[in-house]
């Protein structure tokens, strides 16, 4: 499966990854990472030009945040109803938006590339939760450009061994982010410890 | 006990699953960085470009270009398995071809 998606990058080049990188922020499961670790390598051997690899990257990647955003804006209350219908998915989704509240742009930076998996549901809370455009956009574009840069330039600099680097990324991504996850349920069930438990658990949610 | 049914309990699997998931993401993690100390050589495959296989195998591109019999400014990174569909032949035929090129340049034994 790896190996179709590093072939697209070869016989595609940067729109093919362009593409990715866009629908992947819409939280489709692309392996556009494991593309860009590719398309470094590929600059590295002479394949492609790094103009075309960053800029088709970035280009995918805003654009696919700023669909996501407008996505959330749009859909906002029935998009949101959908989706608390997974109790787990709304643990995830309550969790990330309280700290949406908190530190909003903090959250969206990280996300774009230490916390990968969470991008795209942070791209759609952001807009449902109407947080202002500008202070979404900053820290989105600045995340993935950090996110390009590690990928591709780890694939430039690793690209002769892209499989297991591919895997060794993917894995510590995996680990970071279970842990952020684990980190705010922790946090939660502290909070909660201290307090008891709460009498009413739509107490306090003073939804705008 | 009302609590054990209640979100609390939702909560708490959730923190054990996270950190289940965490654990296993770190057993790969550690099982992928031993695998990569101890194997650091790939089998060709049919996704990579003659490019990428010239620079990972430090071959020269017109070498391997030659045994794919293609001429390499027709092929501007295309796949092994693209190339052997406009050949017309199989991915193993070409990889076997590349072998036996690669061993010849570095004088070892295919």
């Amino acid at each position: 499966m790896t190996e179709t998606f590093f072939a697209l990058v070869s016989d595609w080049g940067a729109p093919a990854l362009a593409l990715v990188t866009f629908l992947s922020c819409l939280a489709l499961p692309v392996p556009s990472s494991l593309m860009m670790l590719a398309a470094g390598a590929f600059v590295a051997a002479g394949d492609l030009t790094v103009a075309a690899v960053v800029g088709a990257a970035l280009g995918g990647a805003l654009l696919g945040d700023q669909a996501g955003y407008q996505i959330g804006r749009l859909g906002g209350g029935v998009l949101r109803a959908r989706l608390d219908r997974n109790p787990a998915r709304a643990r995830l989704i309550a969790g990330a938006e309280a700290r949406m509240d908190r530190s909003g742009g903090v959250t969206v930076f990280f996300s774009r590339w230490l916390f990968s998996p969470l991008g795209p549901y942070v791209n759609l809370i952001a807009g449902a939760t109407r947080m202002n455009w500008l202070r979404f956009t900053l820290p989105a574009a600045l995340g993935e450009v950090v996110w390009v840069a590690v990928y591709v330039g780890v694939g430039y600099a690793f690209g002769t061994q892209l499989t297991m680097i591919g895997d060794i990324l993917g894995n510590l991504v995996g680990l970071a982010t279970s842990l952020a996850l684990a980190a705010v349920l922790g946090r939660a069930l502290l909070q909660r410890g201290k307090k008891g438990p709460k009498p009413n658990a739509h107490q306090g949610q003073a939804c705008s | 006990m009302k609590r054990l049914y209640g979100r609390p309990v939702l909560l708490k699997l959730a923190f054990i699953v996270t950190l289940a998931l965490a654990l296993a993401f770190a057993l790969r993690l550690g099982v992928g960085v031993l695998y990569w100390n101890a194997n650091q050589t790939r089998p060709i495959e049919p996704w990579m470009p003659i490019g990428y296989i010239s620079r990972s195998w430090d071959v020269p591109p017109e070498i391997l270009a030659q045994a794919l019999e293609v001429e390499l400014a027709s092929l501007p990174r295309q796949s092994l398995e693209r190339i052997a569909a406009l050949q017309g032949v199989s991915v193993t035929e070409l990889i076997a071809r590349l072998d036996s090129a690669i061993a010849a340049h570095h004088g070892t034994p295919p």
